[in-house]
């Protein structure tokens, strides 16, 4: 641009007119231009970037609940399945052992240990649907009967300080009814190769068991014991307590 | 200093991010307590203890029986816990037998009452007062 004073060539940004010296008035009213643009331009990027602070800080946070959640998630799900996972261990070392396992359950049923066989069977995660162990199932799930028995009726012969034959009776009819109902090998017929001689002597020696341990500590008679597996739940339950009282 | 205060929803945001971290404390001492608990429970020598002091030996009987479900290890104490529970068992067996007049289980049984109490050590006593509970002369 020229000076409109001396027509000296001066640049937009000039305050002044480098050969004459007189003020460059257009100069002065551009640079107040600039200077508000300037102001307006701080302005909107310093809002601009408040905003972008925020939203970024929001953003970071929220991400963090997210993955806090997610951690808290898997962590109940993790600790709330540790004795699936467990099982789930336990069950592939059985499976993987099958032979070994089955040699053990047998001798054990052999030797009449029930409670011992049912404590092997719960360690071992034995599972009677899976078809290995298919066989087994009539002696499993009579042994785990026959251990609840087992517990009633000791708990009857020897009760602690704190139990109270009436309250240990209507459990004992209701565990003879899982039991009875667990010795029937007849129950067991879509059980592949489970009739067979170990489970069949296996589930009569458990029935005697029950027999003697009901006859020594219950009181009852040879023939009331053996009566007892075809009863009702409730005609048990007032077998034993009138034999209870006969005793006391 | 109006620029870096903080928004009420970076302060609410916070505040959640602090509650969360101290449930994801809790979540954690619950998974590591639930994988030790399915990994390495089991009943110990002061469980038994008190189940003894209240003359519950059937449920000494279920603890040891569960502490072999879990495979416990089991010290010189234990173990002595684990011989009465184990002469609880056989006891009863014995006692049942016994009254039914079989001598070949009788025999057995008496057989294994006699190498628990050995293993009972300083709880030997406890056979007295167990045959005294279950009536064997």
């Amino acid at each position: 641009m020229r000076c409109k004073h001396c027509g000296g060539e001066i640049s937009l940004e000039a305050a002044y007119c480098s050969y004459c010296g007189q003020p460059n008035e257009q100069a002065m009213g551009h640079a107040k231009e600039l200077n508000k643009f300037r102001r307006a331009f701080e302005s909107t990027r310093s809002a601009v970037n408040t905003r972008v602070q925020r939203f970024t800080g929001a953003s970071v946070r929220i991400v963090i609940i997210a993955l806090l959640i997610l951690a808290i998630f898997l962590l109940l799900i993790i600790g709330g399945r540790a004795y699936s996972v467990r099982r789930m261990i336990v069950q592939g070392r059985t499976e993987r052992n099958a032979e070994k396992v089955m040699a053990q359950m047998d001798a054990l049923l052999e030797a009449e240990e029930f409670l011992a066989f049912n404590a092997f069977c719960d360690e071992n995660y034995v599972d009677c649907f899976d078809n290995a162990f298919e066989k087994y199932a009539p002696a499993e799930r009579a042994a785990a009967a026959f251990s609840y028995a087992y517990r009633d009726i000791m708990a009857l012969a020897a009760p602690a300080d704190y139990q109270s034959p009436d309250d240990i009776l209507p459990a004992l009819a209701d565990d003879l009814e899982y039991f009875y109902n667990a010795a029937d090998i007849g129950e067991y017929e879509h059980y592949e190769g489970a009739d067979n001689a170990l489970n069949r002597n296996a589930l009569a020696a458990m029935e005697q068991r029950i027999s003697l341990l009901l006859m020594s500590y219950c009181n009852l008679t040879e023939q009331e014991a053996a009566a007892l597996r075809d009863m009702s739940a409730v005609g048990r339950g007032t077998i034993l307590e009138e034999a209870m009282a006969h005793g006391e | 200093m109006e620029n870096k205060r903080k928004s009420p929803v970076n302060l609410v945001l916070d505040i959640v991010i602090v509650l969360l971290c101290l449930a994801l404390v809790g979540a954690a001492a619950f998974a590591v307590s639930s994988f030790h608990d399915s990994l390495g429970w089991a009943y110990d020598a002061d469980s038994f203890y008190y189940r003894l002091s209240d003359g519950d030996y059937g449920a000494a009987v279920e603890m040891y029986y569960l502490n072999q479900t879990y495979d416990a290890k089991a010290d010189e104490e234990l173990k002595q816990y684990y011989a009465v529970a184990e002469y609880f068992e056989v006891a009863s067996f014995y006692k049942a037998y016994s009254d039914a007049g079989d001598e070949l289980w009788t025999e057995r049984y008496l057989t294994r009452m006699d190498e628990a109490e050995m293993d009972m050590g300083p709880l030997s006593f406890e056979a007295d007062k167990i045959n005294e509970k279950l009536g064997i002369g």
